[in-house]
């Protein structure tokens, strides 16, 4: 079974019609990965693979930067 | 004497987004409130002073009847009136815009606006004036040409605005247009069913540097508040809280 970081790399490499090159560390605002609307499905998608609600504290700006931020503030910490 | 006591505010569009939120806004400030939408929504009609409407406000006939229905609540007049409803269909380059798609969203958004207008403005003066407030978009402006069927429905009905503004001054009725900018719902964010956190609205705010997001309860508060106009308030008024320039 793959890892949920690896599950939303796909999800998110399914929102654009050409292929993106998102590495653990690239920034998903900065990149243009994910728009202001897809970052909401985003969380929403994270939430999914979660497996439950995030931790309001959690979804910050910062810890859904990166898929490395991701993985540590999401799915290592549970 | 009607059998309603508390002032009464008809909302179009309740089922969700800024409509429900409108809606609860008005039920937190002690009205009745009759919502009208195509869906209905179950969770509101559970709240005491909530008359909920199911209706299609394209059809005048429609509107009548679920007005007709919600007659005791609205014995004594109606003291506002929120025309929210509306739909934006797809972005798409102006130069395939299909007029038939044009033409559907005029008819959803417009004349559901005209139909209630025409319907609740004998119920404005009834009670000794009152409000319309619009919600209205900043995308009137016609600065996105890909939405430019929506923009256009929107700016016909700042037109309406102004001339309900006008109409009805005599009979202590203002008319008002709230642009609220951007507003997670689900009209704006496909794929929503549910409420955006405010924890995932500041995150956006935060990173995104875009013209500043809301939640639709925080856009209520701000149309409710000028629904609450006097009737020597201002009127033929557009109330701007997106970034973008009028």
């Amino acid at each position: 079974m793959e890892s949920k970081i690896v599950s939303l790399r796909k999800w998110l490499d399914g929102l654009h019609e050409a292929p993106l090159d998102i590495q653990d560390d690239t920034d998903l605002i900065q990149s243009g990965a994910v728009t202001s609307l897809q970052f909401v499905q985003m969380v929403i998608e994270i939430e999914r693979l979660h497996g439950q609600k995030l931790d309001p504290g959690v979804i910050t700006i910062e810890s859904m930067r990166t898929l490395k931020a991701i993985e540590t503030a999401v799915f290592q910490a549970a | 004497m009607g059998v309603n006591t508390s002032p009464v505010a008809v909302v179009s569009g309740t089922s969700s987004g800024i409509g429900a939120a409108v809606a609860t806004e008005f039920l937190r400030r002690k009205y009745t409130v009759i919502g009208l939408s195509r869906r209905g929504n179950p969770a509101l009609a559970k709240e005491n002073g909530y008359v909920d409407c199911v209706a299609d406000l394209r059809d005048d006939e429609a509107v009548r009847a679920a007005l007709a229905s919600a007659a005791d609540a609205a014995a004594d007049g109606v003291k506002a009136v929120v025309l929210n409803a509306g739909a934006s269909p797809d972005p798409v380059d102006l130069v395939k815009v299909e007029w038939p798609v044009a033409a559907e969203t005029y008819e959803t958004n417009v004349r559901t606006a005209l139909n209630l207008i025409q319907t609740t403005a004998p119920l404005l003066k009834q009670s000794g004036g009152g409000s319309m407030t619009f919600v209205g978009a900043s995308l009137a402006n016609g600065y996105k040409p890909e939405r430019w069927a929506y923009a256009a429905s929107k700016a016909a009905m700042t037109t309406l605005m102004r001339a309900c503004s006008v109409e009805f001054a005599d009979d202590g009725v203002v008319a008002n247009e709230v642009r609220p900018g951007p507003v997670a719902t689900a009209m704006t964010m496909a794929g929503l069913d549910g409420e955006v956190s405010d924890q995932i609205i500041r995150a956006i705010n935060a990173g995104f540097g875009t013209d500043w997001l809301k939640s639709p309860r925080t856009v209520a508060e701000w149309i409710v508040a000028i629904a609450e106009f006097p009737s020597n308030g201002p009127t033929g008024q557009v109330f701007n809280y997106s970034r973008k320039v009028l």
